[in-house]
């Protein structure tokens, strides 16, 4: 192989692929949601401080996949 | 998973909960987690991981996600009551123990493609047995079918699913395609007789046909960690569940409502299976063949693989919504008819349209013995040094390999011969890679990876560049090129470089004066070993790109040196034999129809060779890969420059062949400020125990600025492109004094000591030792080196 650091390729499939895994991981947070929706007959609405919550679980989440770079 | 068509089954409820939550929960672990898996596989191959490294890595991973797919399906099956919601877990569990027992099959680890399937085939037929005698008195059982009017539609619809593999796709080797058809054939056959022992009887009971396509896709889909543990994983994936889908509706064809036919299972899932585990070669899938910017088999196969569950899921459609009347369809003959109407359309879309043939991997035998060419030290005028060394090297190869080629010739089996390391190359074939590690003159047999044709050759990809402009060429200025050309008038005349990569635009207007081929005779100024095209072309352009940095009329460091060619790299990918081969030809060309052995002109051959390229484990190469050949080169009077590698800055990442050798001259890369880069491989090397300081010298190579095909230009980084400045360095010096041709200890000495010491902000973090594993002897200083060789008497 040659020695180019010409990495633009593989990290373009890459964020392909990593698109590909956020698709079906929010499709089934979704599913799971209506779900659980239906099942309670629950109000749909999204407290606030619910909002928080998952939006700081995504960021923690965010910088540890992050992290496994350096 | 309830039938929206079905008017006898109950409304929703929680019964259906657990078969409904472990399909969700199956499905987004295989493709979160096969996801996660290739791209982890990717950063494996990226950082040349070794082979048992990767091969134990995929393994434990697969094992991991067995685990948390197989528990909750034994807990589950164990507290459902109702009799069809524990058939369907009983047909999850049948698979997931299949998969548990070609776990086995990850052994063989990486590039064994042939011993996993033969590990794989064997694991399946015990399975087989020990399911078919448990499950002999299953009920209740399935009546048999009365009409093969499914079987019929079934091979029709196979063969449509099939012609973008087969128009696309090519096989390996003829041993690779059959053990992998009867592995799909066999696995077809399981798959058929899971369903027809557990999962139809029930489904006739309940005519829960839709959601028995789904739990017997699930089962498949489980089966897939132990199918495909070789990297074809991801488009069996996206395929081979949703054709299983499809199976169970076709499968009510002609038969009334009384019964299923499980030989539709039967066919569309292991041909299916036949088509996906032969017509591509999983180990393409990686990014490393991704040269050109097109992901050429990435593109093919899962565009294939798009196509395939697209029409799955719309005969799938069509079958459940018809199933009624497609249930009282008798006419079985003209099923059979228009089945083998397209068979034969299919066998011309192949041997039109696809890639005829089979194109299997190969080894490479190296023998434990190696010319002795210590006499040549003795030998003081280069050409007859050279001579003598190809004639020795030759003489050896012929005596030696004797009794190995007579014998293959015996069995009809097709070699390669090479000289230059004592070694052969044959097909890969587990029983003939037997017998030679029994033969007493054999060393060590690798891997060899080829890879398969494309459907299409990918045009070659211009940069985005038109003209040079001087301050383009501020790498030139950087190691004091451009004062050598200017103040003492020397520009590499008389000199020849040998350059092995991915091929030349030769017509390139800053090529086109220096490639000794210039008057259209391509003989022993090119060789491509991959197509063996009669003229040099380029695809990737990582060859024009370095060859315009050695020898480039605007962009390279010695213009009016001459180059020969050589096309190691095919899409990104090379292996020992054609490295090896490449490098024959720089020490003694050959015509275009030539043989190595026989008809090489040592008087043609180059004097300094660039080698921007590395040869990993995932190529096929050991730590002592291709050594007798740097060796006999270096002895040859050859110049062998090598490029570091760009897996920086950690410590010891010069670790691929042949920048490890201590008979190359490796060369790192720093930036436009003098820093080294980030990139740029360090030493020590420790791959073969050594401990050996590397890089020998550092040279510019981020964002050079360089020929590119289709007459542009573009910037390149990477070591690839340190090296060459290097090379172009050593053509001056021996074009300015050609006393110095074939003295390579004395080249050495005059770069080393004629480096500037390097005054970069990033220090040597890699042992403080001198010269460092970092800088080396410091940066390339052309001016000084050619002074100084100007001064050798």
């Amino acid at each position: 192989m040659n020695q180019s650091e010409d990495n633009e390729q593989w990290k373009s499939i890459l964020l392909l692929v990593g698109a590909g895994i956020g698709a079906v991981l929010g499709a089934g947070a979704a599913y799971l949601y209506t779900r659980q929706l239906e099942e309670t007959g629950a109000e749909r609405k999204l407290a606030p401080t619910d909002a928080m919550r998952i939006g700081s679980a995504i960021v923690a989440l965010l910088r540890q996949i992050a992290d496994l770079a350096s | 998973m309830q039938d929206s068509n079905s008017t006898q089954n109950p409304p929703p409820n929680r019964s259906q909960l657990p078969a409904m939550l472990f399909t969700s929960w199956a499905v987004v672990s295989f493709f979160v987690a096969g996801s996660n898996f290739w791209v982890i596989r990717e950063i494996f191959n990226m950082e040349g991981a070794n082979p048992a490294a990767r091969g134990w890595t995929w393994g434990l991973l697969a094992l991991g996600l067995w685990f948390v797919v197989a528990v909750p399906a034994i807990i589950l099956s164990y507290w459902l009551r109702n009799s069809h919601h524990r058939a369907y877990f009983f047909t999850w569990l049948a698979a997931l123990l299949l998969t548990a027992i070609w776990l086995f099959a990850y052994l063989p680890g990486y590039s064994r493609d042939q011993a996993t399937s033969i590990l794989q085939l064997g694991l399946l037929i015990l399975f087989l047995i020990g399911f078919g005698f448990v499950t002999r008195r299953a009920s209740p059982p399935l009546p048999p079918a009365q009409s093969t009017i499914g079987v019929a539609v079934a091979i029709c619809i196979f063969i449509i699913l099939t012609l973008p593999w087969v128009i696309n796709g090519a096989y390996g080797s003829l041993l690779d395609t059959v053990l992998n058809g009867t592995l799909a054939t066999i696995y077809g056959l399981t798959i058929g007789l899971i369903a027809k022992r557990l999962l139809l009887p029930h489904v006739l009971k309940h005519r829960h046909f839709f959601s028995a396509g789904i739990v017997l896709g699930t089962a498949v889909l489980l089966t897939l960690l132990g199918l495909a543990p070789n990297g074809n994983f991801l488009p069996l994936l996206l395929t081979l569940p949703v054709i299983t889908w499809l199976a169970i509706p076709l499968a009510q064809l002609g038969q009334k409502e009384q019964t299923l036919d499980w030989r539709v299972i039967f066919v569309l899932v292991g041909w299916s299976a036949f088509d996906l585990l032969t017509l591509m070669d999983p180990d393409e899938l990686n990014l490393i063949t991704n040269l050109t910017g097109q992901a050429e088999t990435f593109a093919w196969v899962f565009s294939a693989a798009g196509i395939t569950s697209s029409l799955a899921i719309i005969f799938g459609a069509i079958a459940l919504s018809q199933r009624t009347r497609l249930a009282q369809w008798k006419n079985a003959l003209l099923g059979w008819g228009v089945a083998g109407l397209l068979t034969i359309g299919a066998l011309v879309a192949y041997f039109t349209l696809g890639q005829v043939g089979f194109y299997g991997e190969k080894l490479y035998v190296e023998l434990n013995t190696q010319a002795d060419l210590s006499a040549l030290a003795q030998i003081s005028d280069p050409l007859a040094r050279r001579q003598t060394a190809y004639q020795l090297l030759v003489t050896h190869a012929n005596t030696t390999q004797a009794e190995l080629r007579a014998t293959l010739t015996r069995f009809k089996i097709p070699y390669t011969a090479f000289y230059l390391s004592n070694a052969l190359e044959v097909p890969n074939n587990p029983f003939l890679r037997l017998w030679l590690q029994s033969r007493p003159e054999v060393a060590k047999i690798l891997p060899s990876p080829n890879l398969r044709p494309l459907p299409n050759i990918p045009a070659s990809v211009p940069g985005p560049f038109w003209k040079t402009q001087g301050e383009f060429v501020q790498n030139l200025s950087q190691i004091d090129a451009l004062r050598v050309h200017n103040e003492l008038g020397v520009r590499g005349a008389g000199v020849v470089l040998g350059e092995s990569d991915s091929g030349v635009q030769w017509t390139h207007p800053e090529l086109a004066d220096s490639y000794r081929g210039r008057d259209g005779n391509h003989n022993y100024n090119w060789y491509d070993p991959w197509f063996h095209s009669a003229a040099p072309f380029d695809i990737g352009g990582h060859g024009t790109h370095t060859t315009g940095t050695m020898a480039g009329n605007t962009v390279g460091v010695a213009p009016d040196a001459e180059f020969i060619a050589c096309a190691n790299l095919m899409r990104n990918l090379g292996n020992p034999g054609d490295y090896l081969t490449c490098m024959q030809f720089m020490l003694a060309p050959w015509n275009l129809a030539g043989d190595p052995l026989l008809d090489g002109k040592p008087e043609l051959g180059a004097n300094v060779l660039n080698n921007s390229w590395g040869c990993p484990a995932l190529e096929g190469c050991d730590p002592t890969a291709l050594l007798p050949a740097v060796r006999a080169l270096r002895a040859a009077g050859v110049f062998v420059v090598a490029s570091a590698g760009n897996s920086g800055p950690q410590c010891s990442t010069v670790s691929d062949p042949i920048a490890i050798f201590d008979e190359s001259f490796t060369v790192g890369a720093i930036d436009e400020d003098g820093n080294v880069t980030n990139f740029s491989s360090r030493g020590p090397v420790l791959v073969d125990g050594s401990g050996r300081i590397k890089p020998d010298i550092l040279a510019p190579g981020n964002d050079i600025f360089s020929a590119t095909p289709n007459d542009s230009y573009a910037r390149f980084p990477g070591t690839s492109m340190a090296g060459p400045h290097v090379a172009g360095v050593v053509a001056l010096m021996w074009s300015a004094n050609p006393h110095l041709i074939d003295n390579i200890d004395l080249t050495e000495q005059i770069l080393s000591e004629t480096a500037r010491p390097y005054t970069g902000e990033i220090p040597d973090s890699c042992g403080n030792t001198s010269p460092s594993n970092v800088s080396g002897y410091g940066v390339v200083d052309a001016y000084a080196a050619v002074k100084r060789a100007l001064e050798i008497k």
